[in-house]
């Protein structure tokens, strides 16, 4: 099958999806929240009782440059997808830059354990298909918690099928695969050590607190850290209420 | 030649006398600068300060900066009218204390973080951006943008903070509406003060330990 007609299909499910949430009020942007706190709470159980120890100890055994190279290589096999990204948005010179990067990591970088053109000053971009979704006009849709990966939302769902197709792991023997996806993940999550322990001193209510930094989050990736509505950010309403938008 | 300089010189006298006062009415950037300061300047002392003295030094000058009673309107939403005005003060006072006790919490050493202004503009009358950044030590920065509003005595005052482009109030208004819903504000209360405890026995333990982290 080609990649033109699952990404037809995943734009289909998308617009299907979508098309349902665009009329509802900013504030009910949720309408899954039932499943979702289900699932969340799910995830945070085997986020304590298995991955979060198990990347602590990966972050104690593992000195910070294995660690480092660990994610460059991570981050170079998954680049194609931003130039991919970089195409489907019209930036066109971004791709350029990002192939150039792409390349120069692969090679002189050691197949992407060195991020040789971060250290020569070539900036990384972070592009996926949610984010061409956003640039497409479609809005956000539901918000949407997935097992083991989290966050996630009808408009940036499609993006785990192009990053999986675009990722040149994928066409390697699953003998392989299996084992990177699991250094992986547990490479990732040593990374969100200290921005969970963050979340968990902060939040009152983790779940929206989640949900909501997703959210805004995607929305400075998709305007390229330029989100046009934060400018001018509350109205005074009549019964005097303040709004942030 | 001299009445250059004497111009000069009587200029810069003008800045310096009058120059406290514009800050404190005309100047978007004046207040965002005196909560930056102070910052800094509790990071520099942290250990010596322990929790107990960050917190002093950061809450009377959170409680100027910031403007809390229309905070409290944005980040309650659609639940504030619905509070007695008791509740509502309490909710502020609360608020506050929690606000001033996050940042003596997060903000417990220095490792060679600077504050930097990007830029400062008027939206209009009554409202103005600031962006800044935190520059950390090792040259990685957090892009700070802060929302300004005029109070009622004409004073700007900071209204919400934006982190990368997360926006706090928005943060915690979902956040606040969800256990309002759910919960009710006797429990949004219990859960509010239950972190400012929090923050207090985390400060007395790392002050117990002689480290901060």
């Amino acid at each position: 099958m080609g990649i033109h007609k699952i990404l037809a299909a995943a734009l289909a499910l998308s617009a299907l999806g979508l098309s349902g949430c665009t009329m509802g009020s900013k504030e009910d942007k949720d309408p899954l929240e039932g499943v979702n706190r289900v699932v969340y709470d799910v995830n945070d159980t085997l986020d304590k009782a298995l991955i979060k120890p198990v990347a602590k100890v990966y972050s104690k055994v593992t000195p910070k440059g294995v660690r480092m190279g660990v994610t460059n290589f991570f981050d170079n096999v998954s680049y194609l997808n931003v130039i991919a990204n970089d195409l489907l948005q019209g930036k066109f010179r971004q791709a350029g830059h990002d192939t150039g990067r792409f390349l120069l990591n692969s090679t002189v970088g050691f197949g992407g354990l060195f991020d040789v053109a971060g250290f020569s000053g070539m900036v990384k971009n972070d592009e996926d298909f949610g984010q061409t979704l956003g640039k497409w006009g479609f809005g956000e849709g539901a918000y949407l918690v997935l097992p083991i990966r989290g966050p996630n939302s009808l408009r940036d769902a499609p993006d785990l099928a192009t990053s999986w197709l675009l990722n040149p792991l994928t066409y390697v023997s699953s003998g392989i695969t299996i084992p990177l996806a699991i250094l992986s993940g547990v490479n990732e999550r040593a990374n969100y050590l200290e921005a969970t322990r963050i979340r968990d001193e902060a939040a009152l209510d983790p779940y929206s607190f989640t949900r909501e930094a997703y959210r805004q989050n995607r929305e400075y990736k998709i305007y390229d850290g330029n989100p046009p509505n934060q400018d001018l950010e509350y109205i005074e309403e009549p019964e005097g209420v303040l709004k942030v938008y | 030649m001299r009445t250059i300089r004497s111009l000069i010189a009587a200029a810069a006298l003008l800045v310096m006398v009058t120059g406290a006062h514009a800050t404190d009415a005309g100047d978007p950037a004046a207040p965002v600068a005196k909560l930056h300061d102070v910052l800094l300047d509790i990071m520099k002392r942290a250990d010596g300060l322990g929790y107990r003295g960050r917190f002093s030094a950061i809450e009377p000058v959170v409680s100027q900066t910031f403007d809390f009673p229309a905070i409290g309107r944005i980040v309650m939403g659609k639940y504030w009218a619905g509070l007695a005005e008791q509740e509502q003060k309490g909710f502020l006072e609360t608020f506050a204390k929690l606000s001033a006790a996050t940042y003596a919490a997060r903000f417990d050493g220095y490792d060679g973080e600077s504050f930097r202004t990007v830029s400062d503009e008027k939206q209009n009358e009554n409202n103005a951006l600031v962006k800044t950044e935190l520059v950390k030590g090792n040259g990685e920065t957090v892009s700070l943008n802060y929302q300004l509003r005029t109070d009622t005595d004409g004073k700007w005052r900071i209204l919400n903070v934006v982190a990368d482009g997360i926006s706090d109030l928005s943060l915690k208004r979902a956040e606040y509406a969800s256990i309002m819903s759910s919960d009710g504000y006797p429990a949004l209360m219990a859960k509010l003060n239950a972190k400012i405890a929090q923050y207090e026995a985390d400060g007395a333990a790392a002050a117990g330990s002689g480290k901060t982290r």
